[in-house]
């Protein structure tokens, strides 16, 4: 788990936190049942206090994306809708790819459907 | 989750100065930073909790037991403006000195602290810098496993990279759950990085106490060319000059305000200052 967060951003720091972790279940990088730094040390780690951890954890649970377990920590969890998160993910990064080298190779947005539909019905 | 600290209704009366009807809690497992300025009864507070002073009336409840309670005592350590321990006194000395009156003293781990910590075992108390002083202060809490630390200015009178030493052993002590600090400080650095609550005490009353967040959300940062008169009511600490003037407001009556009219949000050190001045010259 990396997180980097910056002190002078307009962003709340504990928002800041819930999105780099978030961006890391999506992206596959944090996996399964992978334990995350418990909310006390990552509140030493990252110098915020426990309440703002506490604060990204408790809305990272809330959005299902991280289930707690009493007296052991934090965990990724690893449903079949987060594994479905994941795939929306990395849809929405690849059509973005897709866009956006079409457009630089001069494709209308029409052309570019005709091919997603070709690999679509493949 | 219990509260850690419970004070309801303390008073204490002295000659030329009171503690009001202090009431605030703590919940167990954060950190609390004790503000306000000097002479406001930070420490009187800190040494009613403790019992080094008695109340004239209310109640103190630590960890879940009535402050007068001395098996409570072992779960707690206190750290006034310099540790107090004997002078020609070594770290050894002060362990054979302290360790009968902790059941739960842990030796293996005061020396673990102090080669960590890099104080000489053998060196006496009065030789060490303040910055060591405090730390020893801090190995001796660590090794009888207190629950609730209560820190009288611990960061006061030391160099920046001591501060950030020592606040870094207030964080590593956190860590482990069940633990709970209120800590007094002028420096609001140490609240930015560290404390989840924020007690704010003026002249024996206590103006504040809750999320650090909160005491400067409600608040914003006002300058500009002239004050119109219909918004000098709501002006916090208003501060005049040639050229304009300064001020703190409520966010609730910054609408309305000329054009010319700059607002910022506020910071801890803001709202105190202009509390403190409005209290000054009203």
């Amino acid at each position: 788990m990396r997180i980097q967060i910056s002190m002078q951003s307009d962003i709340p720091t504990y928002e800041q936190i819930k999105r780099q972790i978030k961006a890391q279940i999506l992206s596959g990088e944090l996996s399964a049942d992978e334990p995350l730094t418990s909310i006390r040390q990552l509140a030493r780690d990252l110098q915020v206090s426990i309440i703002t951890t506490t604060r990204a954890y408790g809305d990272l649970e809330a959005e299902g994306l991280i289930y707690m377990v009493q007296g052991r920590g934090c965990f990724v969890k690893g449903d079949a809708e987060i594994v479905r998160r994941q795939y929306l993910h990395a849809v929405d990064e690849a059509l973005q790819n897709a866009a956006d080298k079409g457009r630089a190779a001069g494709l209308t947005l029409g052309e570019l459907q005709n091919k997603l539909e070709e690999k679509f019905h493949g | 989750m219990g509260n850690a600290i419970e004070i309801h209704n303390l008073c204490k009366e002295y000659r030329g100065f009171a503690l009001k009807n202090i009431s605030f809690s703590v919940p167990e497992g954060l950190c609390c930073g004790f503000v306000g300025p000097n002479g406001a009864g930070k420490t009187t507070v800190l040494k009613a909790m403790v019992g080094m002073i008695l109340r004239s009336s209310g109640e103190i409840c630590l960890l879940g037991k009535s402050n007068d309670d001395v098996k409570v005592k072992e779960d707690i350590g206190i750290m006034f403006d310099q540790p107090y321990f004997q002078e020609s006194w070594t770290p050894l000395d002060i362990e054979r000195g302290i360790k009968l009156f902790y059941h739960n003293w842990n030796g293996s781990e005061y020396r673990k602290y102090l080669s960590r910590f890099e104080l000489d075992p053998k060196k006496k108390f009065k030789d060490f810098s303040r910055g060591m002083k405090m730390k020893l202060a801090m190995a001796v809490h660590l090794s009888h496993n207190a629950r609730l630390l209560l820190l009288d200015e611990p960061t006061g009178g030391l160099d920046p990279a001591s501060r950030d030493e020592f606040i870094d052993i207030m964080r590593e002590y956190l860590v482990q759950e069940g633990r709970t600090i209120l800590f007094s400080t002028h420096i609001v650095s140490d609240l930015e990085h560290i404390a989840d609550l924020i007690a704010y005490i003026s002249q024996g009353s206590l103006l504040f106490c809750g999320e650090k967040e909160e005491l400067t959300a409600s608040y914003c940062m006002v300058r500009g060319g002239k004050l119109p008169e219909e918004k000098r009511k709501f002006a916090i600490g208003l501060r005049e000059y040639d050229s304009g003037y300064e001020c703190l407001m409520e966010l609730a009556h910054i609408g309305g305000l000329p054009l010319d009219a700059v607002t910022e949000r506020a910071t801890i050190d803001d709202v105190i200052v202009h509390m403190e001045r409005k209290k000054k010259y009203a």
